[in-house]
């Protein structure tokens, strides 16, 4: 393992000389990373399994109606015939017999009682990848002088994740926010349903196996595909309500053998925003997206897109494939948000060596449900939830031990929002739509690594009282080799 | 048979040999799916699928690339289509972008071990994750990384860099400062 080791810090110091001298820092994380490597467990059983799908070919049914010529490596799966009994048997949830018809596009609305979808209690959704976590306390990777927390116990010694945190403290530099509703609608989306097969469909045998052998079947989710340079795949859920189109890599130059142009992008290759939306407005017109249902979109410039936020052509950022365009969605002219504080809608990415629409996610119907629920009318509770960064802040405990460095943010007047919301009462999950008030970042410290541009806190006491679980105390082996 | 000649006779139509190159790759795409996915069954699902897939266009193959990076590269497509198929409004690649909390299925053992480091990879975009798999879990050399991603060789390079930048940022200085003391 050492040679493996000694091997990548030597070619990091190559690539960079701002490595040499870090050898000892270097070696402490490769070996957390390869401590960390699964172990695959690839035996010869693994390797037969796989094989054995990939080479046995089923012999042809011989009186099956649907697959005379039922070879797997030749044929699709599902012939065309049997995809039309597909549609010929589901109810229009989504597909219309009438091809004019978009009523699941159109937003409808029905009224259910007050808290009709019960108490609202999100679930924590972890510290990373889903912008869902926001930044007030973020540990110090400086000098740190390690807390022992359990000293004899049969699991040894462990101790707390870093000594040092970098807190946020957000400070409202607005307007008063005049909180006079005692109460304010919540909107529940009504998911879809999945749909039972025709019994044509259900007999289908495959040649792998007998359909009609198993109960009640219903369709949960299918793919269709574009037989043609540069075709999509667009995938139905049914259960969920979606549609999501993406390209079918087969048939894009560069996704499967290599890319044509190899050369790395550079912020020159970038087109412009005016020219980003147009490629995206384009796309949803020539398929028939109900544009109506979102407000004007932005291009996304924050994440893995932070390049577009630089008109620095020589900046060696990293510069991404596909670029994403924002299509925030409405719900009764009110803007919807995500908990990170940006936008929930319609999300067009377009690949920028191709410059074409790559793919569409949030495509959802628009059936909802509206509750009545308890809003937050005290200003100061609400700026006291703000000034450490939302309801799902995380601040560490104070100890003596802990060195704790304050980070000033200002924020300005908010505007009145929906903030999209997944609850989990009545255990099943129910994606509601909460009023909230977003406040936007005027003042993001400097000489920080702050990426926010706003805090979005709900009015609805239930996401107020509720904190649910707050991350977890990182323990780490105190006898690190 | 060398490799070129097993792929020119499948393209030609004669499919027998093909059951060689997924003797020389299956290991390596089931362990880099693995990586990306930390589920036996699913890995199992998206390595035959990626083979298939290869047989099935073997034909579209420009045998003057390398093989083993198409055969990735079906792969890396495979993965990512897997996850956006299970959460379709979610811009998924991979297992990483998934909280941990999510009933999305996963090894339980895989979960513990990678516990440490889930904080800082699931941070990272997609491609500066798959160098650091490639790099650091493969042992792959920087020429195969950059067949395999469709970057140049440099590019990588510069990318696996960065990421190193930014990890060391992240690793807390605890694990770091025991090292520093165990070592003297």
């Amino acid at each position: 393992m050492n040679q493996r080791i000694d091997a990548i810090i030597a070619d990091l110091a190559r690539i960079d000389p701002a490595f040499k001298g870090r050898e000892a820092e270097l070696r402490t994380i490769i070996m957390e990373l390869i401590e960390a490597q699964p172990d695959t467990k690839f035996d010869a059983e693994n390797a037969r399994r796989i094989r054995e799908r990939l080479l046995n070919k089923p012999s042809a049914p011989k009186r099956s109606p649907y697959f005379p010529f039922m070879q797997i490596i030749s044929n699709r799966f599902v012939p065309a015939l049997a995809l039309i009994a597909v549609f010929i048997g589901t109810s229009a949830y989504l597909v219309s017999r009438d091809s004019s018809s978009q009523f699941a596009f159109q937003q409808q609305f029905t009224t259910a009682g007050k808290t009709a979808f019960g108490t609202i209690q999100p679930a924590l959704k972890g510290m990373g990848g889903d912008g869902n976590f926001t930044p007030s306390a973020m540990p110090l990777a400086t000098e740190a002088s390690p807390r022992q927390m359990a000293t004899d116990s049969a699991a040894g010694k462990m101790m707390i994740f870093p000594a040092e945190y970098s807190i946020y403290e957000y400070t409202y530099e607005g307007d008063p926010l005049e909180l006079t509703e005692s109460e304010g609608t919540v909107y529940k989306r009504n998911r879809g349903q999945t749909q039972s097969v025709t019994r044509d469909l259900a007999r289908m045998n495959l040649g792998l196996a007998n359909l009609g052998s198993f109960d009640n079947l219903r369709i949960r989710n299918f793919d269709l595909v574009e037989n043609k340079p540069y075709g999509y795949s667009v995938n139905v859920n049914l259960d969920e309500g979606m549609i999501s189109i993406n390209p079918d890599y087969l048939t894009w130059p560069g996704m499967v053998d290599g890319p044509g142009n190899s050369a790395p992008l550079t912020r020159n290759d970038i087109p412009d925003d005016a020219s980003l939306i147009a490629l995206a407005d384009a796309f949803i017109k020539d398929h028939g997206i109900n544009r109506s249902l979102y407000a004007n979109p932005v291009v996304q410039k924050d994440g893995g897109m932070r390049i577009l936020a630089t008109d620095d052509v020589s900046t060696s950022m990293y510069v991404p494939d596909t670029i994403t365009i924002n299509y925030p969605l409405k719900i009764k002219d009110t803007l919807v948000y995500e908990e990170g504080g940006y936008p929930h809608g319609l999300q067009v990415s377009v690949n920028v060596r191709e410059k074409k629409v790559a793919s569409v996610f949030g495509l959802s119907s628009q059936s909802y449900e509206s509750s009545s629920y308890a809003l937050e009318t005290d200003e100061e509770k609400i700026l006291s939830i703000l000034s450490r960064g939302g309801v799902n802040a995380y601040i560490p405990e104070e100890d003596p031990n802990i060195k704790v460095k304050k980070i000033s943010v200002s924020v300005g007047t908010p505007q009145r929002i929906l903030l999209h919301v997944m609850s989990y009462d009545n255990k099943a999950p129910q994606e509601l739509f909460v009023p909230a008030l977003l406040f936007p970042v005027t003042k993001p410290p400097t000489n920080e690594q702050y990426y926010p541009t706003s805090i979005a806190i709900p009015l609805a006491q239930d996401l107020l009282n509720n904190k649910g679980p707050q991350p977890p105390v990182i323990m780490y082996d105190a006898n690190v080799r | 048979m060398p490799e070129e000649t097993i792929i020119r006779e499948c393209q030609a139509g004669n499919r027998s040999g093909f059951g060689k190159l997924y003797d020389l790759y299956a290991r390596e795409i089931y362990d880099f799916v693995y990586y990306k996915t930390h589920h036996k069954e699913t890995a199992e699902d998206i390595a035959s699928e990626t083979f298939f897939k290869a047989l099935k266009n073997i034909h579209q193959f420009d045998a003057s690339r390398s093989f083993r990076a198409w055969l990735f590269g079906i792969a890396r497509n495979a993965v990512m289509d897997h996850y956006r198929r299970l959460r379709p409004t979610f811009d998924i690649d991979d297992i990483w972008d998934i909280a941990a909390d999510d009933d999305v299925a996963r090894d339980a053992d895989t979960r513990l071990k990678v516990e440490k480091v889930s904080h800082y990879l699931a941070a990272l975009p997609a491609i500066q994750r798959d160098i650091l798999i490639l790099r650091v879990w493969q042992d792959l050399s920087y020429k195969e990384i950059a067949e395999i991603i469709g970057k140049s060789e440099d590019n990588c390079k510069v990318i696996f860099s960065r990421t190193m930048k930014e990890l060391r940022k992240k690793v807390p200085a605890a694990a770091f400062l025991l090292l520093l003391l165990l070592a003297h």
